[in-house]
């Protein structure tokens, strides 16, 4: 009698664990970035010229010394 | 054309991570994934250096010749791509890359191995300019609409330059002659090769 009680609760902790592991899957959840409007259309190849002086503007913003020039 | 490229003043940086968040939130970065991150070397010690580090765009990728499905591509501007929809998630990349770019998101319970991510230069993808697809694929596309990649343009203490590789150079350089040291620019080297020796 008692070796029937655990095999039924060996068997009952065996389908616990399975269940479990095929039940996780279950919380997967995606990891797709959500999406985000951007800021202004996109440059095209029509606007080239516009986009080029754009970038070299915002290059020059990095520099420091163009805001306050170093002393000589 | 410009010639896009990063530079990071080690002289500069302050180890703030604003790079790393200012990345991490415009291209809704998932967990676990980190395309730029700050590493500081002899930490606590008295002259210790920051750099920002992320996909530096190499003139000679060895990403791209290892790739074994050939998914990554170099715009016109030198940005170092890759489209997610070839991509295999073999790792390859990860192993050839000098600076540690190549990120893989752990998908799901079982911790499957995602599509690489990587930094993009705020570039996306091979996607429409800033469709849909490429937003939700690659991030945001920031050059295509005349902006340079965030985590540049909002470095307060402007370490870490990003832009044309000649225009950063020259800011670069000033700041040297200014100061008087810190030429070594780590990773130049590495990434974009060693200025050609003039020919007798």
């Amino acid at each position: 009698m008692s070796q029937q009680h655990s095999t039924l609760a060996r068997g009952c902790a065996l389908a616990l664990i399975v269940s479990a592991a095929a039940l996780a899957g279950c919380g997967e959840r995606t990891q797709e970035l959500q999406a985000k409007q951007p800021d202004q259309a996109p440059y095209s190849a029509s606007t080239k010229a516009a986009w080029e002086e754009q970038i070299k503007s915002r290059n020059q913003n990095q520099n420091e010394y163009v805001r306050a020039p170093a002393r000589p | 054309m410009a010639r896009m490229k990063f530079i990071c003043d080690s002289e500069r940086c302050i180890e703030c991570n604003g790079c790393v968040t200012a990345c991490k939130a415009e291209h809704d970065v998932p967990w676990g994934v980190n395309r730029r991150r700050v590493v500081t070397l002899n930490d606590g010690i008295p002259g210790e250096k920051s750099i920002s580090v992320a996909c530096m765009h190499c003139s000679d990728a060895p990403c791209m010749s290892v790739c074994p499905v050939d998914c990554f591509y170099r715009t016109d501007e030198g940005v170092v791509l890759h489209d997610k929809d070839v991509c295999i998630g073999c790792g390859y990349c990860s192993y050839a890359c000098p600076f540690g770019a190549p990120q893989f998101p752990s998908n799901g319970t079982f911790g499957l191995r995602g599509k690489m991510d990587k930094c993009t230069f705020c570039a996306g993808g091979p996607e429409e300019n800033t469709s849909q697809a490429e937003y939700e694929k690659y991030g945001r596309n920031r050059l295509a609409e005349g902006k340079l990649p965030a985590c540049a343009e909002q470095c307060s203490t402007k370490a870490l330059l990003g832009g044309d590789g000649d225009v950063v150079a020259d800011i670069f350089r000033t700041r040297v002659v200014q100061r008087g040291k810190g030429s070594e620019v780590w990773g130049w080297g590495t990434a974009y090769g060693k200025p050609e020796a003039p020919k007798s």
